[in-house]
């Protein structure tokens, strides 16, 4: 039973995995990697701030130094792309562990200050580091990922990125369902509690501030190898307060809330751009979010999964998930992190 | 070699003297009472034992080691346990989770083994798992291991706070205030509960104002004035003392 409970999910991701190769405009190919870049962002910042309750208002940096950091390393001294990408994230991890340092002092809204004082120092460093970045004039001449010798095309480069999220997204999965996600939520919930429970905290921010900066570097890697050129407004606050949303309407405290968020948010100004309106797109897609969150408040993922869970239970498929959930549909979000322990198969 | 012991400890909060160059000891498999009128530093001297607050000078030794200074996961992990005056437990993981926390020291499987999902992980689980559940019993939740802890009465909430702490294996355990708030029911549980605690020989300084409790639970008594040691000695020694009897009730004026 709790086998075919999985069935449809899986099904759902088949069905978005074949998008590419039934639907030949490039240009929408395009946005579907970049929307699955920016799930890899946003499922980083849900391990952040969603399970370990650090907030970032600063991510784009992380992006910004992974593409920047692959672009310099592949153009001006010759890595193959793969060990840029990897260097990319490598670099961001030890940057995401300094960035950690300041969390043991503050939270909250002191941190999100960090982290945006973080983001614009990045930010100045692209635009006014000529020598390096060529600031405003832009990076170009990144080279693509190459398969052999043939560059991939984006289809490939779709298949590519939606490998890389998927073990992002199972790392996840298993770090949430151990002792130190636990550990992760219990310092979210209650710091000093948690380390009254014997749980070093400051090890685990510098743990979870690696894992999320890894994950935007990795992101801002691929970015860098699909435009083939980097521009600094790509990492400017408003990227970072974008990703954000990602994480918060897909669903802060559920694994799957970066990948759903990441899509949506990319996705939705595209659906807006309705012939003769296009001036009011953004607006749109901004009110879109507004209501989104509003209405949502623990996001799509975990809504859906609850949707799911009774669906299931009145249809008599999965009988344990379901059970437990019904009394936690006053808190989505609780529900649906718990859920997915349940639907893990214990 | 004392098993805990306060040299001369002083914590200052500002202007004030929260606890002033107090030093006591407490003995092996006891159970110790630190009582006192409100603010005479009875929490804060929890808090300081276990960590959460650094102290202004003074010590703490533990089994010959000195804690002062250590952070507060490191002096759980050395075997001092503590639950909070008001209850704190982790609000979004359930009953069996929130016990499952505190035995993260217990494991031997690392990150990789986590992302990996290997079997020595697996069977860690497993084993805290089982672990967790064996203490949810002990303390008498042991139906309520998938509740969330905010659809637990009060009195479960505490116990539950109680089975967290005991998660560590301590060696001492701080309780602090453990029976406040409590009607008569909760307060038979936690009664109970400490009592049977107190068999295991478990040692366990706690804080409390309910002197029926006091009475019943505890060996020996620390009975705190203005961050001063007052007295100290058994529960009816304490009692019939005339210098605690005026720090609680005052002085009669002729």
């Amino acid at each position: 039973m709790e086998r075919f409970k999985k069935v449809i999910p899986l099904l759902a991701v088949a069905l978005f995995l074949v998008i590419p190769l039934v639907d030949d405009n490039q240009y929408h190919v395009y946005m579907l990697n970049r929307a699955l870049i920016n799930c890899m962002v946003a499922t980083g910042l849900v391990a952040l701030t969603g399970f370990a309750g650090q907030m970032s208002l600063g991510h784009a940096a992380f992006y910004g130094i992974g593409a920047y950091a692959t672009a310099l390393l592949t153009v001006r001294v010759g890595f193959p792309v793969w060990l840029g990408i990897i260097s990319a994230g490598a670099i961001c991890l030890l940057v995401g562990m300094v960035l950690s340092l300041p969390s043991f002092k503050v939270s909250g809204f002191y941190l999100s200050l960090v982290t945006i004082s973080f983001g614009n120092i990045v930010w100045m460093l692209i635009v006014n580091w000529h020598s390096l970045t060529r600031g405003p004039l832009g990076f170009p001449g990144i080279p693509s990922i190459t398969l052999g010798t043939q560059p991939l095309s984006r289809v490939g480069f779709f298949y590519v990125s939606a490998v890389v999220l998927g073990l992002m997204t199972l790392a996840l999965y298993r770090l949430s369902r151990s002792y130190i996600g636990r550990g992760m939520k219990a310092m979210s919930d209650d710091e000093q509690a948690t380390e009254t429970a014997g749980i070093d905290t400051k090890r685990m921010k510098v743990l979870v501030f690696s894992l999320s900066a890894l994950y935007g570097g990795i992101a801002g890697g691929l970015y860098a190898h699909l435009s083939n050129f980097l521009s600094p407004e790509s990492f400017v606050f408003s990227e970072s307060a974008n990703f954000v949303a990602m994480a918060v309407v897909g669903g802060l405290r559920s694994i799957y809330g970066g990948v759903v968020g990441g899509l949506v948010v990319t996705i939705i100004p595209e659906l807006l751009r309705v012939k003769g309106w296009e001036i009011y797109y953004l607006m749109g897609s901004s009110l879109a979010i507004l209501l989104l969150v509003i209405m949502l408040p623990s996001g799509i993922a975990p809504a859906v999964q609850n949707v799911y869970n009774r669906l299931g239970a009145r249809l008599g498929i999965g009988g344990s998930g379901s059970g437990s959930n019904g009394n936690g549909s006053g808190n989505g979000s609780a529900a649906a992190v718990r859920g997915d322990s349940k639907s893990g198969g214990r | 070699m004392s098993f805990l012991k306060l040299n001369n400890l002083t914590r200052r909060f500002g202007g004030l003297v929260a606890v002033n160059d107090l030093s006591f000891e407490i003995a092996e498999g006891k159970v110790t009472g630190l009582i006192g009128p409100n603010g005479s530093g009875k929490s804060t001297t929890i808090n300081l034992i276990s960590g959460v607050l650094p102290v202004t000078s003074g010590s703490v030794e533990f089994m010959g080691h000195r804690i002062t200074g250590k952070s507060p996961h490191a002096i759980s992990r050395m075997g001092i346990a503590r639950t909070y005056q008001q209850i704190r437990v982790f609000e979004s993981l359930t009953a069996l989770e929130n016990v499952q926390v505190a035995r993260a020291g217990m494991y031997r499987s690392g990150l990789a083994d986590v992302l990996l999902n290997t079997g020595k992980l697996k069977r860690e689980e497993s084993r805290e798992r089982d672990k967790a559940r064996e203490l949810l019993e002990l303390v008498g939740l042991g139906k309520k291991g998938d509740e969330m802890p905010r659809n637990l009465p009060y009195g479960f909430r505490r116990c539950l706070e109680i089975a967290r702490a005991l998660a560590l294996e301590p060696k001492l355990l701080l309780l602090d205030e453990p029976a406040a708030g409590m009607n008569r029911d909760e307060f038979m549980a936690v009664t109970d509960l400490i009592l049977r605690l107190r068999k295991t020989g478990l040692s366990v300084l706690l804080v409390e104002h309910t002197m029926e409790f006091v009475e019943t639970c505890v060996d020996h008594v620390v009975v705190l004035n203005f961050g001063q040691k007052l007295a100290e000695g058994t529960f009816h020694q304490i009692e019939q003392d005339p210098r605690v009897i005026e720090a609680y009730l005052g002085k009669e004026e002729l």
